[in-house]
């Protein structure tokens, strides 16, 4: 199916989830937080919540740090 | 994310200013913001909401995180550098600031607050953990430089 990725059309797996959509990406879900149609998905549902056609999803890595 | 590594930044004395005030203004907390722009040069500073805001740490606000990015993508910025204080240390990344240095396509600029009255800017780029100075040019628009600085939102 397809869905739009950061603004990207993209093609993913029918009924993906979106830690299925992150592994595939080779990205660590830890690292990154998640949206889905402006929503922004909890890290502990990112094995729950399944995409479906057309979803737009955006994915940011975190900005952090310290002195 | 681009894969070209920043070899320099470039920002107006306004847009430098505009960051150096933010930083100034949370102190003694850190703060942190987005430089956003082309090939390089800043036309665009958005300061940031600090989530973990103490003298040693910051972390960027997800939701802002996100509305800004998609701003940037709708007006064909790309995300040029992201800076944030050492209020009181060197204005050299630190452990934690390599260990989160997820977008090595940015600049990675630290201002230190040490001296407060001589606020000390410094950029990098920090890919796999390795630490690359990179200068910080802060110049005014030539003469006949075509001025892609947009209003403030």
């Amino acid at each position: 199916m397809i869905i739009s990725l950061n603004g990207q059309k993209e093609t993913c797996d029918d009924g993906a989830t979106i830690a299925a959509l992150l592994e595939d990406r080779k990205i660590r879900p830890e690292m990154v937080s998640v949206e889905v149609n402006d929503a922004i998905i909890e890290r502990g549902r990112y094995d729950q919540v399944r995409l479906k056609e057309g979803d737009s999803v955006e994915f940011l890595y975190f900005m952090g740090g310290g002195s | 994310m681009a894969d070209e590594e920043p070899r320099d930044i470039e920002m107006e004395p306004e847009s430098f200013r505009e960051m150096i005030e933010h930083l100034k203004a949370h102190a003694p907390n850190e703060a942190c913001g987005i430089l956003a722009g082309t090939d390089g040069r800043v036309v665009r500073v958005y300061p940031m909401t600090n989530v973990e805001p103490t003298p040693y740490s910051y972390f960027m606000d997800p939701k802002e995180q996100f509305a800004v990015m998609k701003e940037m993508r709708k007006e064909g910025l790309s995300l040029v550098g992201i800076y944030h204080s050492h209020p009181a240390t060197t204005p050299y990344p630190s452990r934690k600031d390599r260990d989160l240095a997820f977008y090595p396509e940015a600049a990675t600029v630290i201002v230190s607050f040490r001296d407060p009255a001589e606020p000390e800017a410094r950029a990098y780029r920090i890919a796999e953990d390795r630490v690359t100075p990179i200068p910080l040019v802060v110049r005014p628009r030539r003469a006949g430089e075509k001025s892609r600085k947009l209003s403030a939102a």
